[in-house]
């Protein structure tokens, strides 16, 4: 045991600072078309009627490609409802319309221009909740409504717990929709290469990309390689294909090299976001602060497509009551089609609006019941063997409660927590918020999920040198130098010995997707277990193995039951977050941040805490600053200058990322997935800090200055018990 | 990715090569400095000039200087960096130092200039858009429509002067200089701005901006800046407040200005707020009768990030906050 948790040298880092390295739009191939999308520009209407007589009369451009060029139109990653290029109906501001090829980008945009489509405008659903009505427009013909997916979870009886509990809060949460804004723009090439169509891009899933892209030209997979590209970001938002099914399309179609640029407009108004949600809970706890039963509502605006809907909702109505163990559930979510942007994966990938719901809520109990807020959380965080709201027990390594220990630890140690605020009142008030949180590491509720990965040694008495072959995307976070880090430590060989084939869809097998958390955990444990398999082979002449590793299954819920094996793994965290509200501003400060986390082991410390850290940023964005706003469907913060990422001068200068190492099970050294992690508890440790400084609570998200003032000017109102009695709770009674 | 449209880039070496270059090309021309303003919204398809005729080989332009009788010159070509940094801007003119700093990222610190961000495109939701966006909604008045969308009555367009440096300036009674082919100009900056968005500079389109002059500063002067916005870097301003004010040796205030920015087209003096304070020695009381004059005049309209609501609440809590820094009641954050 050497490498495991070294702070190693990225083998991407040089290429990367040196501006060597080489990202989708980087790529030029000889003779290669550009391509530009004719984008709807409404969110509901009738296609009457494609005129592209103009734009090919434009020089330079070689074809316009609509609907009736694309072999099967229907694509998604969960259910295929998403047309490549519209047919008949346009359903979001966004959606494609048409495809212009052209000979150089000048040509593509003015043929762009000059494609004429008449449009009959129809009524569009831009509100998730009016949407459900049964007499709304519906979005899709032929559905019964507009509902997409509905996720129902039951245990105990929560009526019955209600009536006998000491007290019972309600309250109403909404959530917005978050740009993932990576830097790297939606970019790629195609092209032959021996008969074979390359599609060379960024995305998170080889070997889906490829599937789907085949599927919509009707060829064989095999007949398509997906490669990718150094990966700028990623976050859920390359989840979906978004310029992979056009660079496909037009390469077949025209049989020549096609790229596409999309600028940061496009990218905004073309691909998903995470989920807006409305939820409504309602909690009672018992006198000794037993949490009894939790009732939560969860409604996400989906958007026109369903992507990967139905999955995050079932991720958001699982966490609605966060990490505690509460023995009557019930909980029902909803996702709906609307004429907005889709809403599909980002990291966290539903957790993060539900727990700020929870996390306030078990905050509110807390205070209503005179306990501590960490005291509350301690007397009914999972334990070892807890049941989950869907009736069995959690898988084992259960680690809520000593991460939240560890938590409250370094926020006595770091900040102002546990002591009396001694300075004089003034219109700045700080304080500081706890919250936990809980979030699945792998695929969930039956999704096959595996993980494969091929090594190959070699040397003369000794092993020299590695080649692993293993089909996961770096999208950035260092999966690349994490899985050779454990190869090499499996292998006792340095880093550098082992070759890594990673990007290839046809020449490195399929590890899954970059996102759940799950590539530290599944692929590097399908890396290991092959490193094994190939070192028990050495000295031979085939010292060569491939493993695929697949982990406990999960299961669907019972429909009637509602019982099951969600997950296999989970990531355990706690936060403390301390903040200074300006009461006459309404402006929110974040001075620090304490993020505790069990990472099970961690395979290389600073790329861990290079993932809390960024991902920190990400969750202050959310929480505060990034306001996706939409009206009649349209998108109208398309910039960076208009949708407000924080930058460093937003961040505090005190972050502290706290790992514990509570091995699990089936991770590779014990190694857990921590990448969405930080975002889960944010927004309700922000909450609770700024109720904690102010008494007020900030119930929507993002938490803009209005949104804290009117929350400000309503607390005047709140009942007594309801007031924090001191901005800062004391701990030590507890103790 | 967002391109420049074409033109063609002429440099010129010298303020009359630049004005005869300018004079040449006429409406097909603009000029250009530090370009971190002008080719964004170039990309954005706001507008295509022909020719774009470099100032930026001016070495002359570029300087910062103070002299006790003349008082401080900037340079058209000064770097916001460099008026950031200017040791003496900073010890005696703060708030303008102050104002540059809060400018943008560091980068286009380094590259806008003094000149350039006086002459800031007005700017609004509606028409900080690209080409796409304005199209579909169909134009405004700043883009050849005859509709403002913000004020549908407004003959006007009430695009915002989105400026750091304009309100600091005006509030210290700065004149800038401007040569033309007749030769030199000189304006008191309040008459540098309109009233209408879409012509917001009282500039010719064949001059250029050469200088800023303001008076010396006298014993007793003390000024601040604070500028509303949502994040801590790179934004404009949602709302502008400058205060310059004169106490003399017994600490009575004899002068004061107090200019508010980001609301509309020019700068806007709140020559109320300002008697408010003249004969008093910034006392609370005297901040709060000036803050709530500057409230009444300050009219900002639903055209900017946030909300008119407010941006209309804060200018009373960003007025109080600007005078507490000049009376020294507050800590200038």
């Amino acid at each position: 045991m050497t490498l495991l948790g070294k702070r190693l040298a990225r083998p991407d880092a040089l290429d990367k600072v040196t501006g060597a390295a080489r990202y989708p739009a980087d790529i030029v191939r000889d003779d290669m078309l550009r391509l530009k999308v004719v984008f709807a520009q409404r969110a509901h209407a009738r296609i009457l009627s494609i005129d592209t007589a103009e734009a090919l009369a434009v020089p330079g451009v070689v074809a316009v490609l609509t609907a009736r060029d694309v072999p099967y139109n229907r694509y998604g990653l969960v259910e295929e409802d998403q047309p490549v290029l519209c047919d008949g109906v346009v359903r979001y501001w966004g959606d494609k319309v048409a495809l212009v090829v052209a000979e150089n980008v000048r040509a593509a945009e003015l043929g762009a221009q000059c494609v004429r489509v008449a449009y009959e405008d129809l009524p569009a659903v831009t509100d998730a909740r009016a949407g459900m009505a049964r007499d709304a427009q519906r979005v899709h013909a032929g559905r019964a409504d507009n509902v997409l997916k509905h996720v129902r979870i039951r245990k105990g009886d929560v009526e019955r717990a209600f009536a006998s509990a000491h007290v019972v809060l309600e309250g109403e949460f909404e959530t917005s929709w978050q740009e993932h804004a990576y830097l790297q723009p939606d970019a790629g090439v195609a092209y032959y290469e021996d008969g074979t169509l390359v599609v060379e891009t960024a995305g998170q899933w080889l070997h889906e990309d490829r599937k789907q892209l085949a599927k919509m030209l009707g060829l064989a997979p095999e007949e398509v390689a997906v490669r990718y590209a150094k990966i700028g970001g990623a976050f859920g938002g390359r989840e979906d294909l978004s310029v992979q099914t056009l660079l496909a399309l037009a390469t077949w179609k025209l049989q020549r090299p096609t790229a596409i640029v999309w600028s940061r407009e496009e990218s905004i108004v073309g691909h998903h976001k995470r989920h807006p949600f409305w939820i409504r809970a309602k909690w009672g706890a018992a006198r000794d602060g037993r949490i009894v039963a939790a009732q939560t509502e969860l409604i996400a605006d989906g958007g026109a497509y369903a992507s990967t809907s139905a999955e995050v909702l079932k991720g958001a109505t699982l966490f609605a009551t966060s990490t505690y163990e509460i023995e009557n559930v019930a909980s029902d979510g909803y996702a709906v089609y609307t004429n907005n942007v889709p809403s599909g994966a980002f990291r966290g990938f539903g957790a993060p609006q539900a727990h700020f719901a929870a996390e306030c809520m078990v905050t509110r109990l807390a205070h209503a019941l005179d306990l501590d807020p960490v005291e509350i959380r301690r007397r009914n965080v999972y334990r070892e063997g807890s049941i989950e709201p869907t009736q069995h027990p959690l898988p084992a390594g259960v680690s809520a409660a000593a991460v939240l220990e560890r938590c409250v630890e370094e926020a006595r140690a770091r900040m102002h927590y546990g002591m009396p605020d001694l300075r004089p009142r003034t219109h700045l008030r700080r304080g500081v918020g706890i919250a936990s949180g809980i979030k699945n590491v792998g695929y969930s509720f039956g999704f096959p999920e595996q993980a494969t990965a091929t090594v190959e040694l070699f040397g003369e008495r000794e092993i020299e040198r590695a080649i692993v072959r293993v089909g996961a995307a770096d999208v950035g976070q260092g999966a690349h130098a994490a899985l050779r880090q454990i190869a090499a430590e499996t292998l006792g060989l340095p880093p550098h010995a082992v070759r890594m084939i990673t990007d290839d869809s046809a020449r490195a097998p399929d590890a899954g997707s970059a996102s759940a958390s799950r590539l530290t955990l599944m692929g590097g444990r399908a890396v290991k277990d092959a490193a094994d398999a190939a070192k028990a082979k050495f000295p031979g002449p085939d010292a060569k193995a491939t493993v695929q590793f697949r982990p406990p299954a999960t299961t669907a819920l019972d429909p009637q039951t509602t019982a099951g094996r969600p997950n296999y793994s989970y990531g355990y965290v706690s936060q403390a977050v301390e903040v200074e509200v300006d009461t006459r501003t309404g402006q929110i400060r974040i001075l620090k941040i304490v993020s505790a986390h069990d990472v099970g082991r961690a395979i290389d410390e600073q790329l861990v805490e290079g993932q809390i850290e960024g991902c920190l940023a990400q969750a202050v964005g959310y929480v505060l600053t990034e306001h996706l706003q939409l009206r009649d469907g349209k998108i109208l913060t398309p910039h960076f200058s208009t949708y407000l990422l924080p930058t460093t001068l937003d961040m505090p200068t005190e972050v502290y990322p706290v790992l514990l190492e509570l091995a699990d099970p089936n991770g590779p050294f014990g190694a857990r997935g921590v990448a969405e992690m930080p975002l889960v508890p944010f927004a309700g440790a922000v909450a609770n800090a700024i109720y904690a400084a102010t008494g007020a609570w900030v119930t929507q998200l993002p938490m803009t200055p209005e949104r804290v003032l009117a929350a400000l000017s309503a607390s005047a109102q709140l009942v007594p018990h309801e007031r924090p009695r001191d901005p800062v709770m004391p701990l030590d009674q507890h103790r | 990715m967002q391109r420049l449209p074409p033109f063609s880039y002429e440099p010129a070496r010298s303020v009359a090569e630049a004005v005869a270059l300018l004079s040449k090309y006429g409406a097909d021309a603009m000029p250009v400095s530090g370009g971190t303003d002008l080719y964004a919204n170039m990309k954005q398809r706001l507008f295509a000039p022909k020719v774009l005729v470099g100032l930026r080989p001016i070495r002359a332009l570029r300087f910062i200087a103070y002299d006790d009788a003349r008082g401080l010159e900037i340079g058209a070509l000064a770097t916001v960096r460099d008026l950031a940094e200017s040791e003496i801007v900073v010890a005696r003119y703060p708030a303008l130092a102050r104002a540059a700093s809060s400018i943008s990222t560091p980068q286009l610190r380094a590259m806008g200039t003094v000149g350039g961000n006086l002459c800031l495109d007005t700017r609004c939701n509606y028409y900080n858009q690209n080409l796409d966006w304005r199209a579909a909604l169909g134009f405004c008045l700043k883009n050849g429509a005859d509709i403002c969308r913000v004020a549908t009555g407004s003959r006007t367009c009430l695009a915002v002067n989105a400026s750091d440096l304009a309100p600091v300036l005006q509030a210290f009674g700065a004149t800038v200089h401007l040569a033309g082919a007749g030769g030199e100009r000189t304006l008191d900056i309040a008459q540098f701005f309109t009233d209408d968005g879409r012509n917001a500079l009282a500039r010719d389109a064949r001059e250029i901006l050469v200088k800023i002059a303001l008076p010396p500063a006298q014993p007793g002067t003390r000024s601040a800046y604070r500028k509303l916005r949502q994040r801590a870097s790179f934004d404009f301003p949602l709302l502008g407040v400058a205060s310059v004010v004169r106490l003399d040796a017994g600490g009575v205030c004899r002068d004061a200005r107090v200019v508010l920015n980001a609301l509309g087209p020019r700068p806007v003096e709140a020559l109320e707020a300002a008697q408010c304070l003249i004969g008093t020695r910034l006392e609370p009381e005297a901040l709060a009768v000036a803050a709530d004059a500057a409230y009444k005049v300050g009219k900002p309209m639903e055209n900017a990030g946030t909300t008119l609501a407010y941006r209309k609440r804060m200018l009373r809590v960003f007025t109080r906050r600007t005078l507490e820094d000049v009376a020294g009641a507050g800590a200038p954050a």
